[in-house]
């Protein structure tokens, strides 16, 4: 009989036990969650985020460089995106000029040497995108565009000579998605030339296409 | 070759893993607009209502790419994300995208033309921005005169005594070097390097967020291995952008 009501204060006292150690844990549970946040605090950092704003590309097409005739030009440009309008671009461009008119009539005459018709530009300049846009292709494809005009100053070497230069143009960027776009490009590049003898300003019209990554 | 495959693999991975590193945020405005560039121009297309939760993620000038539950992907400007909140419900901290501030940016990019003692000057610079008050500038330019053109690179210290002035004056000090290409159709003369040092003012205007119009004056002393050294005087109006 003894043995029967130990065993029953036992259990009583063994489950007490239990319920209130599991009270205690629950209890201790809601208290961690409670202050939970302050140690798992997470904060939008910005610069973890990846940004696109900087721009390099490649580009082909005709320069008519004024009494030389035209010639195939290749270039390299960088351009940094300020915001949504503005953009800075640095291009390097190669050409070759051909003959003069005089230079062909005549037969051997040659104003200048191989090595002296060598046309190679630098160029650092300011471009505003205008007409931001949507094109078509089809009923499934819209790619953002956007016509932009630029303009800058740099330096061409033409006849082993740097002539300071002035540019100005616009352009048509197409963007295959967010990172890769096309470029159609129409640039005027001035400067002041003696070459064929008197000072004059001279026009140089570019006419490119090329490609561009974003990163 | 194993070794090239290995590191590319890699690579591709730790790109992955950092691109599935996208930060949300709940949209805590009654509604944000999505448009389908990154651009005021660009169309709005869909409406993200208050309490859904967006992905950042890319950002393109101050436009971030976003990316609803739902799948949706479009783009919004930073001045609706900053009524966003985070997943705390703190407000989103957007202080480095503050139209004023510059004080979180530490690189600088610029553009500039003016005069060098006469000649036409083209000039690109870059500049590492150690507090609001002190950077660092390394300065590439060519004079490109009647008789002769000059490369100058420089580098050069600045102090900003008053960042907080919306137009804010600079003092820089600095040296480099100078080459003179003398013009190919005059007698020739030998092209020739110097030293040079130089000190100069500048005033800088914010035109845009992150971007501002730059005047500045130099004045070099060219370590000429003549006589007597020489001092010109340089101007130039530029372009700065920091990012």
């Amino acid at each position: 009989m003894e043995d029967w009501i130990k065993r029953v204060f036992l259990a009583s006292v063994l489950t007490l036990c239990a319920s209130y150690a599991v009270a205690e844990q629950e209890r201790g549970r809601g208290q961690a969650h409670a202050v939970d946040p302050d140690i798992e605090r997470q904060q939008i950092d910005v610069d973890a985020i990846d940004s696109e704003d900087f721009e390099i590309g490649v580009y082909y097409g005709i320069l008519s460089i004024e009494d030389f005739g035209s010639d195939t030009v290749a270039g390299i440009r960088a351009a940094y995106h300020v915001t949504e309008t503005i953009f800075m671009e640095a291009a390097y461009g190669m050409s070759e000029a051909g003959e003069t008119s005089f230079e062909v009539l005549s037969g051997s005459a040659q104003l200048l040497t191989d090595d002296q018709r060598d046309f190679n530009y630098y160029n650092v300049s300011v471009g505003l995108n205008i007409l931001p846009g949507e094109t078509f292709i089809g009923s499934r494809w819209a790619f953002n565009t956007a016509l932009y005009v630029i303009g800058g100053i740099g330096s061409t070497e033409f006849a082993e000579d740097d002539h300071f230069t002035i540019n100005f143009g616009a352009g048509y960027r197409l963007l295959f998605n967010d990172w890769f776009a096309m470029h159609v490009d129409v640039r005027d590049h001035l400067f002041d030339s003696d070459i064929i003898g008197t000072e004059k300003t001279v026009h140089n019209i570019e006419f490119t296409a090329g490609f561009s990554v974003f990163f | 070759m194993l070794k090239t495959i290995t590191t590319c693999l890699l690579l591709v991975l730790t790109f992955q893993i950092s691109a599935n590193e996208t930060q949300q945020v709940q949209v805590a405005d009654p509604y944000i607009d999505l448009r389908t560039g990154p651009g005021k121009g660009y169309p709005r297309f869909y409406v993200a209502e208050e309490g859904h939760w967006i992905s950042l993620l890319k950002r393109k000038t101050s436009w971030f790419k976003v990316r609803l539950e739902n799948g949706t992907e479009g783009w919004v400007s930073d001045k609706q994300l900053i009524k966003t909140l985070t997943p705390q419900g703190d407000a989103l901290d957007v202080r480095k995208l503050d139209a004023d501030s510059l004080g979180d940016s530490h690189w600088a990019i610029g553009i500039s033309g003016g005069d060098f003692g006469g000649a036409d000057l083209v000039s690109l610079h870059i500049a590492y921005i150690f507090t609001e008050n002190i950077s660092t500038e390394l300065t590439l330019s060519q004079a490109l005169g009647t008789f002769s053109n000059n490369y100058l690179y420089d580098v050069s210290v600045q102090h900003r005594a008053f960042p907080e002035w919306h137009v804010s004056p600079y003092f820089t000090l600095g040296a480099g070097q100078i080459r003179t290409d003398p013009n190919a159709t005059l007698v020739a003369t030998e092209d020739r390097t110097d030293d040079t040092f130089h000190v100069g003012l500048g005033v800088e205007v914010p035109l845009a967020r992150r971007f501002a119009l730059r005047f500045e004056y130099r004045n070099y002393l060219a370590l000429t291995s003549r006589d007597d050294d020489e001092e010109i005087e340089q101007w130039k109006i530029g372009l700065n952008a920091y990012f």
